[in-house]
């Protein structure tokens, strides 16, 4: 007797659960039959693809990706892939960019190689399967499906690039996850790979909008599909990529790149005027931002104040700090640039102030001492709420996820500067590459680059811009790959701010520029070739 | 098996935000193979009951081969099928063999009672048939093989064949990391290729957590009124691979055991057991899973032995107390093991050793009934 109660409550809880469950997000396709066995208290691929709300929360689901330890989410992702470059240091080996900074990433290292790899590839068969199935989805009007699909296109793009990027050629699956035919597949060369991201960048960009409203802000846009278009193009014609030096590489990454600046009147793409405010939370989705991943408290945090103002796990080194340029212009070992040893955080770039806390500055209200950020002596306020004058009320102690700022991957700065790079290697410096890079600058409040450099100074000056304003961005790792530097400046020692030396980092040119496949993948599916030196 | 395994779930709570809002995404996050069944098993037992000698010697003895097929298990499937969490899935055939012997022996001379029993058990696990697959484990820290002919989740480790005495020896052999130095552990280059990777992994025939033996026996004996009963249990056959703090030095910040202090490679100390001093998070150079690490599981414990008497029951007559007992008990006691570092009972499959050892207890009591 019991026991038949207890059924009937729990049969009376699924048919309560089914409704919940119908009436929210399918709304319609309830229908019974006595020979339909499928389940009635939980969502399976034949009873799910039945209705726009679902196919909008498939499409969700792939964005969610994003917010992975693998891509730009985790505890603090992008903040940590800084410290894979020279500009800072993790002594915890966050993620395991610090073992990466120092060249000791093998097949089995846990951390970003693993996750990177694996998260990457969650997202495309997320996008894989909404693309196959939102065609067949009832009561979806062409145009939104249109829309639907190009935002998928975009993020399987997006994910695709982040493979081939770091990794080299993947296996390029587009169609829904099946084991069946996708297990052994060997890995794809990166040039097949790369020609896939174009293509869905392209129809991506055909059919998305310019600009999202309301409920839909943070939606991928036009802008973001040819932003990340440019930056493709702009890492396949750089050194590393791009190894017998084709100049119509440049040609196109500088086409793509002035494609955005095209579009930037009718998008309303523009430099924010303020480089502090632009990285702040309430100042998000500016019209700088091009895409963003979008971080909200208490669902979807990061802790990028808890790394900023506590952990220190991304401390600024004293060679990024000295990187920093006088406010007239003038490196700071230039003899007339007035740089004074004894108080060398004086009238420096206004962007030092606004990334960068160092001993002697004031954070949070109180003065900065050398212990203060005990690892280097600095520590990173970009991407934090915590500047000099005090937290805002009732935000002094951010703890774990309890940061929202978003992350932006992509935004008009970039855009200009890779327009500049690119413009620069393929025709020289011609008026538009300083009329770009002058904008970033003047933005920035520092004086414009004078139009009198041959183009190698100029490559000079714009890579020197790029580490500037991209700073604790987590960019400059990829830009020394790309541009076949990272041989150097990350076979170098490290200093604290005041020059004592933390370690001296490797790194193998005929290893270090591509990660390994992980081991797990490697004995999962022996049809994975190894890169070259693991 | 949970209902509809047939087809994929697709999870609810896979959300994102827009435009400052919450909004529900769904994804699927596991892989399901629709073709699962149950795992069957065949068991074939021959069995022996005896009472000899008057019942003073009993002897039970079975002999049993344990085929299962269709053993069911989750299994891991490369990322790039999506990132899908590995299916449930009928991977092959599985024979476990060996016996189960017991034996005990009473007997009485004059006013001393006494019975002996032993009892020891034996099993070896082998997978016979799994389609040709080779099956990876990386649960828990611990690197796995399941591959047909080796027992189910066999270690599979790079070979550790000592430590480098010196740099010019780093450099003479093959390619390890860029930090090797002296002092590090040297791996064996299996393949020859002059790096060592994943490729220079070899299977170490010994199951992570069945013992090959199990075996008990104790004694229970009285005279008069002392009494004194004792228990010994013991495994053997089985390797064991401590990770984490109290294996592996400063992991994850913590601090590390007194004997790399005292045990640890130097210069000076050569002959040293263990490696170098270094940090041992993310589990690089001289803690990848290696043969190193593995220790000999085999232990004998003393479980409890208890010492008892009573008081004859004339002397208590007056007192009218029916019974007057005082006893003393330990368990867990002594125990016998080449592993030391901590409690080898509950190593077994804990071996991060974030739990508590078995514990040593100690009683002692008087039993007085009126």
């Amino acid at each position: 007797m019991l026991l038949m109660i207890i059924k009937r409550i729990k049969m009376k809880q699924k048919i309560f659960f089914a409704i919940i469950g119908c009436s929210l997000l399918i709304g319609t396709g309830c229908k019974k039959s006595l020979l339909n066995t499928a389940p009635d208290n939980k969502y399976v691929e034949s009873n799910f693809w039945t209705s726009e709300a679902a196919a909008d929360a498939a499409l969700s689901g792939c964005y969610a990706t994003l917010t992975y330890t693998g891509l730009f989410g985790g505890v603090a992702t992008p903040l940590f892939e800084e410290t894979a470059s020279p500009n800072a240091y993790d002594y915890d080996n966050s993620a395991g960019f610090n073992f990466i900074a120092e060249g000791k990433q093998i097949p089995s290292s846990t951390g970003i190689i693993q996750s990177r790899y694996h998260d990457c590839y969650t997202g495309i068969g997320r996008c894989n399967t909404f693309l196959a199935k939102a065609g067949d989805v009832p009561g979806i009007d062409a145009a939104t499906l249109d829309r639907m699909k190009g935002e998928a296109k975009f993020l399987r793009a997006l994910y695709y690039f982040m493979l081939e990027n770091y990794y080299g050629g993947v296996p390029l699956i587009l169609d829904a996850p099946d084991r069946a035919t996708q297990a052994n597949l060997p890995r794809n060369s990166r040039e097949e790979v790369v020609a896939q991201i174009l293509k869905d960048l392209d129809s991506a960009a055909m059919v998305l909008p310019l600009s999202y409203s309301g409920g839909d802000v943070g939606r991928v846009t036009k802008g973001a599909a040819l932003s990340l278009k440019a930056r493709v193009l702009l890492f396949e014609a750089s050194p590393l990529f791009n190894t017998n030096n084709d100049v119509a590489k440049w040609k196109t990454a500088a086409d793509a790149a002035k494609a955005v600046m095209d579009l930037a009147p009718q998008a309303g793409y523009a430099l924010y005027d303020n480089y502090r405010n632009l990285f702040l939370p309430q100042n998000e989705n500016n019209e700088e931002v091009i895409f963003d991943v979008q971080f909200i408290y208490p669902d979807l945090g990061n802790s990028f104040d808890l790394i900023d103002k506590q952990y220190n796990t991304n401390a600024p080194l004293l060679g990024l700090a000295q990187t920093y340029d006088m406010n007239n212009g003038l490196p700071i070992t230039d003899p007339a640039s007035g740089y004074d040893p004894n108080n060398p955080y004086a009238n420096r770039d206004p962007r030092l102030y606004q990334t960068i806390v160092y001993p002697g500055d004031s954070f949070m209200n109180v003065i900065v001492t050398p212990t203060r950020f005990a690892i280097t002596g600095f520590g990173l306020k970009k991407y934090s709420i915590y500047d000099r004058g005090p937290a805002p009320a009732g935000m002094g102690d951010l703890k774990s996820g309890q940061s929202e700022t978003n992350y932006i991957v992509l935004r008009y700065a970039d855009i200009l500067l890779m327009y500049a790079e690119a413009q620069n290697e393929a025709v020289g410096p011609d008026a538009s590459v300083y009329a770009a890079i002058n904008a970033v600058r003047e933005r920035a409040g520092m004086p414009d680059i004078a139009a009198t450099h041959t183009q190698s100074e100029l490559r000079d000056i714009i890579r020197h811009e790029r580490r500037i304003e991209f700073a604790g961005e987590g960019m400059y790792y990829n830009d020394i790959r790309r541009w076949k530097t990272a041989e150097v400046v990350l076979n170098a020692p490290i200093y604290t701010y005041n020059e004592s030396e933390i370690e001296t980092r490797k790194f193998d040119a005929a290893r270090d520029y591509f990660w390994p496949i992980p081991q797990t993948e490697l004995d999962l599916n022996p049809a994975l070739e190894q890169n070259p030196g693991y | 098996m949970p209902l509809y395994s047939y087809e994929n779930s697709i999870n609810l709570g896979q959300n994102y935000s827009f435009g400052g809002v919450l909004v529900s995404g769904a994804a699927a996050t596991a892989y399901t193979d629709p073709n699962i069944t149950w795992e069957t098993t065949t068991t074939y037992d021959v069995g022996l009951d005896a009472d000899l000698f008057k019942s003073k010697l009993s002897v039970t003895a079975d002999v049993y081969k344990k085929r299962t097929t269709d053993i069911l298990r989750t299994v891991n499937i490369p990322a790039q099928i999506g990132g899908l969490e590995g299916p449930q899935e009928n991977i092959g055939t599985m024979e476990n063999t060996g016996y189960e012997l017991t034996l005990q022996y009473r007997n009485s001379i004059g006013n001393f009672n006494y019975s002996v029993n032993g009892s020891v058990s034996y099993n070896k696990n082998r997978v016979v048939d799994i389609d040709g697959q080779i099956l990876y484990n990386y649960n828990s820290n611990i690197s796995t093989i399941t591959q047909a002919g080796y027992p189910i989740d066999s270690y599979y480790l790079l070979d550790a064949i000592g430590i480098f005495q010196s740099d010019d020896e780093v450099q003479k052999s093959a390619f390890q990391s860029n930090t090797t130095k002296a002092g590090y552990i040297k791996y064996r280059d299996v393949n020859g290729d002059n790096i060592i990777n994943g490729d220079d992994r070899i299977i170490v025939n010994t199951s992570t957590i069945i013992p090959k033996y199990t075996y008990g026996f104790g004694v229970d004996m009285n005279y008069k009124g002392f009494g004194l009963t004792a228990f010994f249990q013991g495994v053997s056959g089985l390797k064991v691979y401590p990770t984490a703090n109290l294996a592996f030095p400063f992991n994850n910040g913590a601090n590390a055991t007194w004997e790399w202090a005292t045990d640890s490679w130097t210069p000076e100390r050569t002959n040293a057991k263990l490696p170098i001093v270094t940090e041992s998070t993310g589990g690089q150079d001289n803690f990848q899973p290696s043969t190193f690490w593995l220790r000999d599981g085999s232990y004998l414990r003393l479980k409890n032995i208890q010492l008892s008497y009573a008081l004859p029951q004339q002397w208590l007559k007056a007192a009218k107390i029916s019974k007057f007992s005082v006893f003393v008990n330990a368990e867990n006691w002594i125990t016998f093991s080449k592993y030391k570092d901590f409690d080898p009972e509950s190593i077994l499959n804990a071996s991060t050793l974030y739990h508590y050892p078995m514990l040593k207890t100690f009683s002692g009591g008087v039993q007085v009934i009126f």
